[in-house]
């Protein structure tokens, strides 16, 4: 009798241990998770890096692309072309032209010198096909007359829309050194004695870019 | 009585080498991952448009040279989920990561700041029968609803309010008690989920170079509460 009693006893022990066994089994395996990623997904942008030649080179700028002589005198020229080239990732959709450091005498030169020829090259190519777009120029700005002054040239932005190939590029990424600007600076023959010992000088500031915004500047052709 | 001592001890012995065999089998499954195809206890797998299932996939969406106002629709690209092992998982988790890993010279652009400019044009979640809008928590086909979901569970937030779901967004607000995998179902009926951005037209020009480096974590929970 009283061993069956201790085999109760033992029964009912291991019945325990098998429950609690069984609760902490459950309890263990209740909450699993399994966690696998998606991982490498890179998003990287490009760049427009514009670099100029034409001048004296200055890092990344050009310095004294058009630059009279001394005593330049009236009915002289001075003609020069600036090159951009982008040398980014992003091809590059427009070309802006802005102006900073400006400066003149009194009387001011820039009204008497006069951009008779301004062109475009694009990938080797000069636009227009006559060679010359000032006049084109002078009749989008300053008194609309068929002459451009430098005054007039620098009194407003510029944009090139598009270059003359039609393909919505104006700089390729790559540096494939395919547009800029032939311009020719005549100091009018026709200036009066007033303009001696005058001088002045501009800074063009070219901003390539991929923003369609015009902010005010004047299409090019 | 000593039949049922021996039958309750047989019982628990039996328990505990199935006890040692599972926890054996979940030992192996610290090392199920590096593309292996076996099946542990409870256990996700994943694949790609060009990678077969495994614990794992890679550069499922890439993007390089983006410029401000670029598309990328990446049909063809996507995750898809299979549940596999003994048990039924109850519901998935899908958050995002990710770290900026290059940046132009000079520029301090944080990789929120980046993450801010991706914006998701598209996510998607869907079965064979069934698909749910990330971005709005819209379902058509009426998805599984694990237990515990609540409404915006489905739907990434627009957390920083820019009127934009972006990576950013994505980060902070990660997704909830998605339909699981359904073991028996074959590899065409397993969720997959779906992906399309866009740079944002308004980047400007510190954002030039800078690569973001997005990992997508998909969780399988057994329980509602997990």
């Amino acid at each position: 009798m009283q061993k069956g009693t201790e085999m109760k006893k033992i029964l009912i022990l291991m019945l325990a241990i098998g429950v609690v066994a069984c609760l902490v089994g459950v309890g263990s395996f209740a909450a699993f998770n399994d966690v696998e990623t998606s991982i490498g997904n890179t998003f990287t942008s490009g760049d427009i890096n514009l670099k100029l030649t034409g001048g004296v080179q200055n890092g990344d700028s050009v310095t004294a692309t058009w630059k009279s002589p001394d005593n330049w005198a009236p009915g002289e020229e001075v003609s020069a072309t600036l090159m951009m080239t982008n040398i980014g990732t992003v091809d590059a959709k427009h070309v802006r032209m802005d102006w900073a450091g400006l400066t003149h005498g009194s009387p001011n030169l820039m009204d008497e010198i006069i951009i008779t020829t301004f062109a475009e090259v694009c990938n080797g190519t000069i636009y227009p096909s006559s060679g010359n777009e000032a006049t084109d120029v002078a009749h989008a700005c300053g008194n609309h007359d068929d002459i451009l002054t430098l005054a007039e040239f620098v009194s407003t932005s510029w944009i090139t829309v598009d270059d003359w190939t039609g393909d919505g590029i104006t700089l390729e990424a790559g540096d494939h050194n395919d547009y800029g600007y032939e311009i020719t600076f005549t100091f009018d023959a026709n200036a009066s004695n007033s303009y001696q010992g005058t001088s002045c000088s501009f800074g063009m500031v070219l901003t390539a870019t991929q923003s369609t915004d015009m902010g005010g500047a004047i299409p090019l052709h | 009585m000593k039949k049922a001592v021996l039958s309750v001890s047989a019982v628990c012995l039996v328990f505990v080498l199935a006890t040692v065999g599972i926890l054996a089998h979940l030992r192996t499954s610290q090392a199920c991952s590096g593309g292996s195809s076996y099946c542990c206890m409870f256990d996700l797998k994943v694949r790609d448009q060009d990678e077969s299932w495994k614990d794992g996939v890679s550069t499922t969406w890439t993007a390089a040279n983006m410029k401000p106002g670029d598309i990328y629709p990446f049909d063809a690209a996507f995750v898809q989920l299979k549940g596999c092992g003994l048990f039924q998982a109850d519901h998935v988790e899908i958050a995002g990561e990710y770290s900026i890993t290059r940046r132009q010279a000079g520029q301090d652009v944080s990789a929120d700041a980046m993450a801010k400019q991706m914006i998701i044009t598209k996510l998607e979640y869907s079965g064979s029968s069934w698909r749910i809008d990330l971005l709005s928590g819209s379902a058509t086909g009426n998805p599984p609803r694990p237990a515990g979901y609540r409404a915006g569970d489905w739907a990434i937030k627009d957390t920083d309010g820019d009127g934009r779901k972006t990576f950013l967004d994505f980060k902070v607000s990660a997704l909830d008690d998605l339909p699981p995998p359904q073991m028996w179902l074959g590899d065409c009926g397993m969720p997959r989920m779906a992906m399309s951005v866009k740079f944002y037209e308004g980047a400007g020009n510190e954002f030039m170079g800078a690569c973001l480096d997005l990992t997508i974590r998909y969780t399988l929970n057994q329980c509602s509460g997990q």
